[in-house]
């Protein structure tokens, strides 16, 4: 085909073949644009690359376990490997309750490094399994089985109810912990729900959709309705219109330029950052001219 | 986006027509996974096959990140060609389940391994220890750089369009033909070619173990690839081996795909005072090239650097 | 000042990880109280005020609460990230969840009311749907005792309420708490190096010294009187012409 003409109309005639992996980037992109309102806030935009790295790592002992010491069934499972290292990895950074954030922010590139080197020396010893460990662990956003499809809907809205139940404790527990404390909260509780949605909602994307776009998704719509909403509830609503935006509408800019369906949904994120930006600098040259005219 | 209102238009009036007649079209649709296979599928259906690649020529086949609009000609193909052996194994199988298509389902009638019934080399004979493996599990599967592979391709090929397409039958027979007695010629004339060099010049070095085919049928031979194993990193004490390798045997020259990463040769390169050919990834099927005349490329870029 | 006292420390060393920093402490907060926790930078201040916030647990003695006790806590100002998007609505409702009442996504009928009052007393509805992010220094602190407000405390702990602020404003600020104390019986903490409203505003006084290893507690006159008082900050209270904040620096 190489640059043969590439309709949107095209995109909605094939829409069977495009409908699961549209819908599971949309709704994976969704949760994480809610969650993402946390990550950066709380300054931790780079912990879902780190959980990432620390889930691929875990993946990769779990074949070296196989392949190496001859561990078997359970002990050998790449999801309960990726699982015990995200959760590990999560825990780690979630109790680091410093004052400043420089403390957590390196622990998060810590736990990054560790990760990635962990990944590339025990890789040597399972070559055979890396491209398994690619497949399984850094998924295709662009071909997504209807099992998959499932996890990721089933994710999104136990997290998604988590999420609009207590919003008001999350945002207390990480904005004010000590007024929350004080006032009875369960500060400690709620922290670590958080924390575990997020490696949830992190481990769950990136191994279904792959890394780039978990990470774009946890970071990216939330910075744009941050900079639009003006109150918390409303910054996680746009979260989530911003991420299912990004994710689905990056599909079908990824259909219609042929580039990989990854870098598309990040590009589109990143392009509502930009607009986010524009409209906000554009408001505010406005009230001088404009707004006097629609307040009567 | 500016483009012309034809070309989609004629897409869709051919798509509709497939849903709408099934299999019994015009032209055969098929879909081979890298571009060297879709050039012979194109070489030896002409007029009455409708080619696409999946890959592109300057992707590593071991890992190709495909594009959302090639479900539509998956979804539509009557075949798929797969070099098999592994080497799509880590992004094919989600793109097969995806385009819905029973009919290019592993082991349906229009899936087509063309890897059956080539010589193949590096066969593993034990499996015992898996910690010795790498990515090329089934045997090397880089067959593709080696025309007389693609003889044994170009048969099976015709074979299948002749069973999907009956009336066709001659048609693909004969067109086969042709390929394999060009090919045959290529083949025979790069040999002597080749072989007319002093032996001590016919030394390479690899990267990845993908020049195997090439190797045997040019008579050349390879002291040592940068990559330790297949699909691992060059570390630093191999790197040093490999250069003591250069300095030992006089293998003056560096070959690898364009897809490889270049520092680590270029720095063998310097310190050995070697050449690097870069060799293109497939053919550029896209841009209307033959898999021979990409082959003929590839023996020159070779041939030039070990004559200097 | 009468009634049941709120919380009682009794013997009480604060400090951190079992290490103790101040020397042994007895105090009772009853409602209507003005407390002045007051001692330089660093003196121990913030620890002894976050023990009897039941952030820190003592490491000696012993602390009584009321039954039911609803403490409420104001931070200082800079310990709020203005990147939160919040208007004066929101922050102050920020303030209303006690316990598990966070689990509810909308705010009800009493919680509504509960703000508005608090948003009422604290003079800040004008500026319910301004972002908190642009007040100035006095509206933001009158919000943030708003959004302390909106948990119906019987104890209201302020960290440094006033600092950077013009007299004006500070002395604002202090009105405005002695007009809870007089309405509501709210108990007051302030934990300060400024001294300014010690005199006028202030019933008790709790003075700390980690350093000397001082620790001194009781109503401001007596404590005011003590040599130890005197000795730090000298009769510079009794002369109104005289800034107290040049004195708590030495
Ligand atoms: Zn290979």
């Amino acid at each position: 085909m190489g640059d043969a003409g590439l309709t949107p109309s095209m995109f909605f005639d094939a829409w069977e073949l495009f409908r699961t992996p549209t819908l599971t980037g949309t709704v994976a992109a969704a949760m994480l644009g809610v969650l993402g309102v946390y990550v950066v806030l709380r300054r931790m935009v780079f912990l879902s690359a780190a959980i990432s790295q620390a889930a691929g790592l875990g993946v990769a002992l779990a074949y070296l376990g196989a392949v190496s010491f001859g561990l078997a069934g359970v002990w050998a499972s790449p999801t309960l490997g990726a699982a015990v290292l995200t959760l590990g990895a999560t825990a780690l950074i979630a109790a680091d309750r410093s004052a400043t954030s420089a403390r957590r922010d390196a622990l998060i590139g810590v736990v990054y490094l560790v990760g990635s080197a962990g990944m590339l020396a025990v890789g040597t010893r399972i070559v055979q399994e890396l491209q398994d460990i690619d497949a399984l662990l850094f998924g295709s956003a662009v071909a997504v089985s209807d099992a998959d499809f499932h996890l990721v809907s089933a994710t999104a809205c136990a997290v998604l109810a988590v999420h609009a139940l207590g919003w008001r404790g999350f945002s207390a527990a990480s904005f004010d912990p000590d007024g929350a404390q004080v006032r009875g909260l369960p500060v400690r509780a709620l922290e670590a729900t958080l924390f575990i949605t997020l490696a949830l909602a992190v481990s769950v994307s990136t191994r279904v959709l792959g890394a780039l776009p978990t990470f774009a998704f946890s970071v990216l719509p939330s910075l744009a309705a941050v900079r639009l909403a003006p109150n918390l509830p409303v910054a996680l609503l746009l979260g989530g219109l911003f991420g299912a935006l990004s994710g689905g509408v990056g599909y079908l800019v990824a259909f219609l330029y042929e580039i990989p369906v990854g870098a598309a949904q990040t590009l589109v994120a990143a392009a509502l950052v930009a607009s986010a930006e524009l409209a906000v600098r554009a408001a505010r040259l406005l009230p001088r001219q404009g707004l006097s005219s629609s307040k009567r | 986006m500016t483009r012309s209102v034809l070309r989609p238009t004629l897409f869709l009036a051919l798509g509709a027509a497939a849903l709408a007649a099934g299999p019994a079209h015009a032209t055969l649709r098929v879909v081979a996974t890298l571009p060297d296979l879709a050039a012979i599928a194109s070489e030896v259906g002409g007029d009455k096959v409708q080619v696409t690649a999946l890959a592109d020529p300057a992707e590593d086949p071991h890992y190709v990140d495909p594009k959302p609009s090639l479900l539509i000609p998956l979804s539509r193909a009557d075949l798929l060609i797969v070099n098999g052996l592994e080497l799509e194994v880590g992004w094919l199988p989600p793109l097969q389940a995806s385009a819905r298509n029973a009919a290019i389902r592993t082991g349906g009638p229009g899936y087509l391994d063309a890897s059956v019934g080539v010589r193949l080399m590096e066969v593993p004979q034990t499996r015992i220890d898996r910690s010795q493996g790498d990515i090329h599990p089934g045997g090397n599967p880089h067959y593709m750089h080696d025309p007389r592979a693609a003889i044994v391709v170009a048969k099976a090929i015709a074979a299948r369009l002749a069973t999907l397409d009956p009336p066709n039958a001659s048609f693909y027979a004969e067109r086969a033909q042709a390929f394999v007695r060009e090919a045959q010629a290529v083949v025979d004339a790069e040999r002597a070619r080749f072989a007319a060099l002093p032996s001590a010049k016919r030394r390479v070095i690899g990267y990845h173990r993908s020049l195997t085919y090439l190797e045997d049928w040019l008579g050349l031979t390879e002291e040592a690839t940068i990559e330790p194993l297949p699909g691992i990193a060059p570390s630093p004490g191999h790197v040093a081996e490999v250069l003591a390798t250069m300095r030992e045997t006089g293998a003056r020259v560096i070959v690898q795909e364009e897809y490889y990463r270049r520092n680590t040769s270029e720095t063998l390169a310097r310190m050995a005072r070697s050449e690097m050919v870069i060799l293109h990834g497939g053919t550029r099927f896209a841009k209307g090239e033959r898999y021979l005349d990409h082959i003929r490329h590839t023996a020159q870029e070779i041939h030039d650097a070990l004559s200097h | 000042m009468s009634g049941q006292p709120l919380l009682t420390l009794r013997q009480v060393r604060v400090g951190y990880s079992g290490q103790a920093i101040l020397p042994p402490l007895g105090l009772a907060v009853r409602p209507g109280d003005v407390w002045a926790l007051v001692g330089r930078n660093g003196a121990g201040k913030t620890t002894l005020m976050r023990t009897m916030l039941g952030l820190l647990p003592p490491v000696e003695g012993s602390i009584h609460t009321a039954p039911g006790l609803r403490r409420a806590y104001v931070p200082q100002r800079g310990d709020y990230d203005l990147t939160v998007p919040a208007r004066v609505i929101d922050f102050a409702r920020g303030g209303t969840d006690v316990g598990w009442s966070f689990l509810r996504p909308w705010h009800g009928k009493a919680e509504r009311a509960r703000v508005a009052d608090a948003m009422e007393r604290t003079d800040t509805v004008a500026l319910s749907h301004r972002a908190f992010a642009t007040l100035s220094e006095g509206q933001k602190q009158r919000v943030l005792i708003a959004r302390a407000l909106c948990s119906v405390p019987a104890l209201l702990v302020l960290d440094e309420p006033t600092s950077a602020m013009d007299p004006a404003n500070e002395a604002a600020v202090f009105a405005l708490l002695d007009r809870l104390r007089q309405d509501l019986r709210v108990a007051v903490v302030i934990a300060s190096h400024q001294l300014s409203f010690v005199p006028r505003y202030a019933s008790h006084i709790a003075l700390v010294d980690r350093d000397d290893g001082v620790a001194l507690a009781g109503p401001a006159p007596d404590v005011m009187s003590s040599p130890t008082f005197r000795h730090r900050y000298g009769s510079l209270l009794d002369e109104p012409a005289a800034d107290p904040r040049e004195v708590s620096r030495g």
